[in-house]
């Protein structure tokens, strides 16, 4: 990063390559269509580049970088206007199911479907990008503690939610 | 509460395992995203035009100066001078005092009852010689 802000424009293809498949699962675990992605990622290593100069080398690149890709896709959240009428909404059929015999690969939707939005991309940037409460703090704009408290209660809902399926099934 | 841990620590070991794998990086969508930034400027071009003009600092502080000394000398400046004031005139006291003590003067008093006197004969004369020529017209 620090050669791409002294101007050497053919390093950030490094940089754009290793970033590739991260921003892709991200986009995808937080619910950004494929169609979208692309763009998406363009618009995040556009950001990344123009940025390199206030990149501080003493601080870890992943975070810093999945800050920013969020903040895109965030803008991206807002500018996107609702495709299905109010009306039509209550025949969209729910998307939460019960974690079955492979639990292990459903878990991640389930925990989408059952969770807030800002408690899966907690759960998601602890256990899926393995973040440090520091780290996620940094990315999300809150403090550590709150962190740490916000994960503890995605947790628990998320076992709650888990529990309650495994009963329904029984 | 034992219990509970476990399965909290069981549900942390799914959440990780059951994590995506990362993918190989798709070259096409690199190749689009870099040549989207040729197009761009460098971020060293993009630092250089926003380095401020060496001389931009001291001619600021200058200009700040000038604003500061302006108005200092703007809160300093003498009051402008008061109207004229129409009325009685500036008279001083000794004036006054001078004035009264001449009218109080008896050599002032005396002169005013010569001159009552002189008009007083001049009258008489003026009536007599008028008596005399009017007797004279008639005899």
């Amino acid at each position: 990063m620090q050669a791409v802000a002294a101007g050497d424009a053919g390093a950030f293809r490094v940089i754009a390559e290793a970033l590739e498949p991260r921003l892709a699962r991200f986009f995808a675990q937080l619910g950004v269509p494929e169609a979208e992605r692309d763009d998406l990622y363009q618009e995040s290593c556009l950001r990344l580049y123009r940025a390199a100069a206030a990149y501080d080398p003493s601080r870890p690149f992943l975070p810093w970088a999945l800050t920013v890709a969020r903040r895109v896709m965030l803008n991206w959240h807002r500018a996107c206007k609702p495709t299905v009428e109010l009306e039509e909404a209550e025949k969209v059929p729910a998307q939460q199911r019960a974690p079955g015999a492979s639990a292990e690969a459903d878990i991640w939707q389930f925990a989408q479907s059952c969770l807030p939005p800002a408690a899966y991309e907690l759960l998601w940037l602890c256990y899926g990008e393995d973040f440090e409460p520091a780290e996620i703090a940094a990315v999300t704009g809150r403090t550590a503690v709150h962190v740490r408290v916000l994960l503890h209660r995605a947790r628990a809902a998320l076992a709650r939610a888990m529990g309650k399926a495994g009963e329904a099934r029984l | 509460m034992r219990k509970k841990q476990n399965e909290m620590d069981a549900l942390e070991i799914a959440l990780r395992s059951a994590v995506p794998p990362l993918g190989a990086a798709d070259p096409a969508r690199v190749a689009a995203a870099c040549a989207h930034l040729h197009r761009e400027e460098t971020p060293a071009q993009t630092a250089r035009h926003h380095r401020p003009h060496p001389f931009s600092k001291p001619l600021a502080r200058a200009a700040a100066c000038l604003v500061l000394a302006l108005g200092v000398g703007m809160f300093l400046r003498t009051p402008p001078p008061a109207a004229p004031h129409v009325g009685l005139p500036d008279i001083s006291p000794e004036v006054i005092s001078a004035f009264a003590s001449a009218v109080d003067s008896p050599s002032l008093e005396s002169a005013l009852a010569d001159e009552a006197s002189d008009l007083a004969d001049d009258l008489t004369a003026l009536t007599a010689a008028l008596n005399e020529h009017t007797l004279s017209i008639l005899f």
